[in-house]
């Protein structure tokens, strides 16, 4: 309820899982993808960012894209807390599907089990892929 | 939660893997040739039974794809239907 | 409800554009509304004005120029991932001496803020990609 004095919310908030299942270097689309999820952080929405499937090998470390001329994804990753996304999480099942552990990941990422996981995409708003 | 699959393959692997009970998945584009029973069977016939199957009829016909080859537990929707399970589930995902 | 679009993938190439077109036509006719549809990564060449697909085929681009002129279906495409494939706004084209043309009648360009917007504002996001 509002009180008195306080400011009506303009916007809703809504939450928004970004579910990144694929590789960030096989096209443009996942840089693009990258940029869908900083814009909803600025409009304010409560944002979980995914990672799954081919996906977990998005947040390994000593990745080195410029050698073929493109961009380097993890700076953006690094920079997400900036923008208050502080919701990553990685699939476990996915993580143990490539044998990775949790210090080999390049940033601090949340794994949780696929079913942890499950339960939370049903009380979302939005799910965005690419 | 309605999953909405347009291929074969990994993309439908990676969402069957994915369904819990009352999950609602939908086929179309490519994805209804899983519909099709096949030898070995299609993932589709896998599914639990509380998990409901759609395939959108006008992709079927348009790849010739008769009910009669069809697993049981499919149901079909044309356009309309579409519409109604996206209406009727939240969320949706789109897996493609 | 209030249904947002996302169109992720060319014409042609993959079915994407003719699904979502299918779909929109049946969501209006069962009197929802389309609050907007977002062509982003290769989803911009929906909007190719000089798309001449031959005369016994659909015509994808011209459809979604009429579904905007008919029923007003706001069609926005995204100026970045325009830019990037060579799809440049009026106005952006003559500054840079590129071809002004580019654009179908019906779509605008415009920023990710458009595509936030009609997600929040909407019950449903679908995305219809490659």
């Amino acid at each position: 309820m509002n009180q008195i004095g306080t400011l009506p919310l303009v916007l809703d908030v809504k939450t928004f899982f970004f579910i990144i299942n694929k590789g960030l270097q096989g096209s443009v689309c996942g840089q693009e993808f990258l940029d869908i999820i900083l814009m909803a952080a600025a409009f304010d929405q409560k944002v979980v960012v995914l990672f799954e499937g081919d996906g977990v090998n998005a947040l390994v470390k000593n990745q080195q894209p410029e050698c073929l001329n493109l961009k380097n994804m993890m700076p953006i990753l690094d920079t997400l807390p900036v923008y208050d996304i502080n919701d990553v999480i990685v699939e476990k099942e996915s993580m143990e599907v490539y044998g990775l552990t949790e210090n080999e990941l390049a940033i601090k990422a949340a794994v949780v089990s696929r079913s942890d996981i499950k339960k939370q995409l049903r009380s979302a708003d939005h799910l965005f892929g690419f | 939660m309605l999953y909405i699959v347009n291929k074969k393959g990994e993309v439908l692997k990676d969402c069957v893997e994915r369904l819990t009970s009352h999950d609602v998945i939908l086929l179309i584009e490519d994805a209804v040739f899983a519909a099709v029973k096949t030898t070995p069977s299609s993932v589709v016939s896998t599914l639990a039974s509380d998990i409901s199957v759609y395939a959108l009829r006008a992709d079927m016909k348009a790849r010739g794809l008769d009910v009669q080859r069809c697993y049981e537990r499919i149901q079909y929707v044309d356009y309309a239907g579409f519409v109604e399970l996206v209406e009727k589930n939240k969320p949706v995902r789109s897996c493609f | 409800m209030k249904i947002s679009i996302q169109i992720n993938a060319s014409p042609y190439q993959h079915q994407a554009a003719d699904t979502a077109w299918h779909f929109i036509q049946a969501a209006l006719e069962a009197g929802h509304e389309v609050y907007r549809v977002f062509f982003y990564h290769d989803g911009i060449f929906n909007a190719c004005r000089d798309s001449r697909p031959p005369g016994d085929e659909r015509d994808i681009v011209k459809r979604w120029s009429a579904l905007q002129s008919e029923k007003g279906v706001d069609l926005v495409v995204c100026v970045s991932s325009a830019q990037r494939r060579g799809l440049l706004e009026k106005s952006v084209a003559k500054k840079v001496g590129g071809y002004i043309h580019a654009v179908a009648d019906g779509f605008r360009i415009a920023g990710l803020g458009l595509l936030m917007e009609s997600v929040i504002e909407s019950d449903r996001h679908l995305t219809f990609g490659a």
